[in-house]
C-alpha cells in the first residue's frame, strides 16, 4: 500500500509564516465574530475566548500573545484553526490561511546562532519554501485542549 | 596589501576588512521570525539559509527599524555565523594605505575595533566579534551563573 503523503498547511500571524502539520487540523473557520465567547478567556495561557464549534465550546488561543507578534487583522476578520488536541478540539487564531503543501517540499534549514537564544520559547523548526522562511507551529508549546460544555 | 569595504547608512558610516566580506547583496527580500533580538532587524535567505540582518542603528544608539530599507546587504563572516550587514547604494573598496587609520578612542562603542579616514569621512571599522558578545550577554542575562 503506497505511503500517505505528508501535507502541512500554512498560515500567517502577523508578518510572519507558519506551517502546521495537516493531520493536526480538523477545520479551518472564517466569520468567527459571532462565535466568539470573550468571558471564557485565561490569558495567563493565551485563551482569548472560547469558540463555538459542534455544539460545543473550545478553547480558543491567540498565538501572537506568546510569539511577541502582532496580529494584522482585526478580530472580525481573522481565521480560527480548529486542532486535534489530547483532550480534545481547541482553536488558534491567525490573520491568513495559505495553501497545503507537501511537507517534502519545506527544506529544513537551521536556525542561526544569534538567534536561537530568542527561539528558545517560541520555535524549534524554520524551513523553507521557495526561498522564503516559515517556522514550525509547535502545538505543544500552546494550549493542549479541554472542551468547554456549552 | 589590506583593504577595507567602505559602506553608509544613512549617518551612519563604517568599514568592514575586505577578506571577512563573503558577498554584497542587492535587493534581497527581508522576513520577520518571532522574538528577533533587539540587534536583528530581519532575516534574509542566502543559498538556502537564513541570515540575519544586523540593526545597525540599534548598535550605535538610533532608532532599530530602519535596516529594511537599505537597498544592499553585506553578507559578513562572524564566530556566530554569517550576518548579513545593511548598506546604501554607494559602498567602495579602498586599500589601507589610501585613508588614515585612526585608533580606537577610549570612549568608543565595544563593537568598534578602529576608524578609517577616507577622503574626509570617517569609517567606523566594525568588530566581527560583536555578533558573538551580543550573544553572550544575552545568555548571561537569561542564566546569571552561567558567565563566561
Amino acid at each position: 500500500m503506497a505511503k500517505a503523503v505528508e501535507k502541512v498547511l500554512l498560515f500567517n500571524l502577523g508578518p510572519v509564516g507558519f506551517y502546521i502539520g495537516l493531520d493536526s487540523v480538523v477545520e479551518v473557520i472564517t466569520g468567527i465574530a459571532s462565535r466568539l465567547d470573550a468571558s471564557r478567556s485565561d490569558i495567563g495561557r493565551s485563551i482569548i475566548s472560547a469558540l463555538s464549534f459542534r455544539d460545543t465550546w473550545i478553547p480558543c488561543v491567540d498565538p501572537t500573545l506568546k510569539l511577541d507578534l502582532a496580529a494584522v487583522e482585526s478580530m472580525a476578520d481573522r481565521v480560527a484553526i480548529v486542532l486535534k488536541g489530547g483532550e480534545g478540539n481547541w482553536a488558534i487564531l491567525v490573520d491568513r490561511v495559505g495553501e497545503v503543501v507537501e511537507r517534502r517540499s519545506l527544506l529544513l534549514c537551521e536556525i542561526p546562532a544569534l538567534l536561537k537564544l530568542s527561539a528558545l520559547d517560541r520555535y524549534a523548526e524554520v524551513a523553507l519554501l521557495e526561498d522564503r522562511p516559515y517556522v514550525g507551529f509547535d502545538l505543544e508549546r500552546f494550549y493542549g485542549a479541554c472542551p468547554v460544555s456549552a | 596589501m589590506k583593504r577595507y569595504g567602505l559602506f553608509s547608512l544613512g549617518d551612519l558610516n563604517y568599514a568592514v576588512s575586505l577578506p571577512l566580506i563573503r558577498k554584497i547583496v542587492q535587493d534581497a527580500k527581508s522576513y520577520q521570525l518571532p522574538g528577533l533580538p533587539r540587534t536583528v532587524a530581519a532575516v534574509m535567505v542566502d543559498d538556502s539559509a537564513l541570515v540575519p540582518v544586523i540593526a545597525l542603528n540599534a548598535w550605535f544608539g538610533g532608532p532599530a527599524c530602519s535596516s529594511g530599507a537599505s537597498e544592499y546587504r553585506v553578507l559578513v563572516d562572524t564566530s556566530c555565523g554569517t550576518i548579513a550587514l545593511p548598506a546604501e547604494i554607494n559602498g567602495k573598496i579602498v586599500p589601507e594605505r589610501k585613508g588614515t587609520l585612526l585608533h580606537r578612542e577610549e570612549d568608543q562603542v565595544l563593537f568598534v575595533e578602529a576608524e578609517f579616514r577616507f577622503q574626509e569621512t570617517i569609517y567606523k571599522i566594525l568588530d566581527m566579534n560583536f555578533p558573538a558578545e551580543e550573544m553572550k550577554l544575552v545568555s548571561s542575562r537569561i542564566n546569571p551563573d552561567n558567565v563566561a
